[in-house]
């Protein structure tokens, strides 16, 4: 739950909320016409977008095995959903609970930072591009906050233009 | 459940007066770092699935046969005493009132809520024939019973156990439990009779002749006992 | 409509939800600002509210605020009618009687029977929903009247 509200809501049955807690909620609700187009369209492109990953990522990446990338692959549609989820919840520690706790030593065991770091320019340039900065922008805090925790290297910017295949 | 933790829970620090905290985010503190569950009593939880009770029982029965019953009950017994103390200690610091001069419906719902809220069943206690030396109580969901399911015979020995354990601490003198009534042989709910010796060896006989729940009330609400 | 979310929070986990799972966020969203109109309506009229379901109270039944310790009681009994005006008020902004009966419902029923107050919740419930009707507008008592009638329903007698 958004940490902001949740807290206004600590023993809030036993007391009046203050102004300012009414307008941090009122901030929350009229924000959720935003999160829930980011989220409706991310859910739409998804697919289409992550399709687009794996055969860049096959294409920069050849020499790695298939099943290091879909492990890859598979832990990066995780986080975007899991990263959409709180968006919608406007809450960070969300996407800590939910997914660096456990996703982290895995990364390590696997050593799978190297790709994961390629990965996340790949998805975050294609993100941008298909759903805009708009959209882009209620999602980004959650996926940079996400793909900063997890133990990789600093994810690059993919460059425009320069990818492996051009489409 | 009566293992205090050197936690503590932090919303009670922030909230010491508040007594409706039984919704499960407030009762249970979950620390993922530490790996730790307290609650709102700083005891130390466990959550457990019912592969776990299932374990636990048919464990037992492996190792001891017959006696599983018997040693449900005492384990039951054990952890209803020491609960009486860590209730005592808890319920006068935040009712700020002695046990013993508080309404004792009122006490004795207090004392069961942090079991509803750990997944124990909720409960209804029939203090009516208390004058009698006997009282009956009910348990909704048994979480025994509701993970072993129709098995033809009772199950809860560790809810009696618990029930026998409490209330000789809490009146202060010797009582037993048993169930006449089980979940576990196709009833909706399971009842209790607690009491004094010589009710509970009356019921017991009474069953294995096959009266049921009903028909012990009965005989035990006429006066009637083994001689 | 948090309690929702967060439920929903669990059962989509490793997916996404679909638009009928999302419809409760579209539903509150639309009844926000009347929910937030209410809640401080509720806030205002807190006292006058409080003061007069205990005079109706005691007008329909003088023994109910009767006790040993007069003072005491009626202390305690104005403290809680308050503070369940003041979780009423919570549910009707938030839209979660589900939360409402979870965290507060289902234990003041067992503390109420166990005190044998049954008679007195209904009253008390009874009172408020006529006083709701009474100083709300409609669009506003049609949210607050069916939490009411929750709480009269858990607590109190069945007539």
């Amino acid at each position: 739950m958004n940490p902001k509200v949740a807290s206004i809501l600590e023993n809030a049955d036993l007391r009046h909320l203050k102004p300012e807690e009414l307008a941090a909620m009122s901030q929350y609700v009229n924000s959720m016409p935003a999160r829930l187009e980011a989220y409706r369209s991310l859910r739409e492109h998804e697919l289409e977008i992550m399709q687009w990953v794996a055969e860049q990522l096959q294409a920069e990446m050849p020499v790695e095995p298939v099943e290091n990338l879909e492990r890859s692959i598979k832990n990066a549609l995780l986080m975007l959903r899991c990263c959409a989820m709180a968006m919608l919840l406007n809450d960070e520690s969300f996407v800590h609970t939910r997914l660096v706790t456990w996703l982290a030593p895995r990364v390590t065991a696997y050593n799978s930072q190297n790709i994961d770091s390629t990965l996340y320019g790949l998805m975050n340039h294609r993100l941008n591009q298909v759903l805009g900065s708009d959209r882009m922008a209620v999602l980004t805090p959650l996926l940079t906050y996400a793909q900063t925790a997890l133990p990789t290297a600093q994810p690059t910017a993919a460059v425009e233009g320069e990818v492996a295949i051009g489409w | 459940m009566v293992i205090t933790s050197s936690q503590q829970h932090l919303l009670k620090l922030k909230h010491p007066k508040r007594h409706n905290h039984y919704g499960f985010r407030e009762f249970f503190q979950f620390d993922p770092d530490k790996g730790t569950l307290i609650d709102w009593n700083d005891g130390q939880n466990i959550l457990t699935t019912e592969d776990f009770i299932i374990g636990l029982v048919e464990g037992l029965e492996e190792e001891v046969g017959n006696s599983s019953a018997a040693i449900m009950y005492s384990i039951g017994c054990e952890w209803g005493k020491k609960d009486a103390f860590f209730f005592e200690k808890w319920f006068e610091k935040e009712y700020e009132c002695n046990i013993r001069q508080s309404n004792l419906s009122f006490l004795l719902e207090t004392w069961w809520w942090p079991f509803t809220a750990q997944g124990w069943g909720r409960w209804e206690v029939d203090m009516g024939d208390r004058r009698q030396g006997f009282m009956f109580i009910n348990i909704f969901d048994s979480a025994v019973a509701r993970t072993l399911g129709d098995v033809g015979k009772p199950v809860c020995y560790l809810y009696a156990g618990l029930f026998a354990g409490f209330f000789t601490e809490l009146v202060r003198k010797q009582l037993s439990c048993i169930e006449i009534q089980c979940y576990s042989m196709g009833e909706t709910y399971c009842k209790f009779l607690l009491g004094g010796q010589d009710r509970i060896d009356a019921a017991s006989f009474w069953m294995n002749e096959g009266a049921t729940a009903r028909d012990i009330e009965k005989r035990l609400r006429g006066g009637e006992l083994l001689k | 409509m948090l309690n929702q979310l967060e439920n929903l929070s669990r059962e989509v986990d490793g997916r996404y939800a679909s638009d009928a799972e999302l419809q409760f966020l579209e539903d509150y969203m639309r009844s926000f600002h009347l929910r937030m109109q209410t809640y401080q309506k509720l806030q205002e009229l807190e006292v006058t509210m409080v003061q007069q379901a205990y005079v109706k109270m005691r007008s329909a039944d003088a023994s109910i605020f009767a006790g040993n310790n007069r003072e005491e009681t009626n202390r305690k009994c104005q403290r809680d009618m308050v503070g369940s005006l003041r979780a009423t008020a919570l549910t009707v902004l938030l839209d979660d009687p589900d939360a409402h009966q979870e965290r507060f419902l289902l234990w003041l029923q067992s503390m109420m029977r166990s005190l044998g107050k049954e008679q007195t919740c209904n009253q008390l419930y009874t009172a408020y929903q006529e006083l709701a009707k009474q100083h709300l507008s409609p669009a506003q008592a049609e949210l607050v009247c069916p939490i009411l009638e929750l709480n009269r329903r858990m607590t109190g007698t069945n007539p």
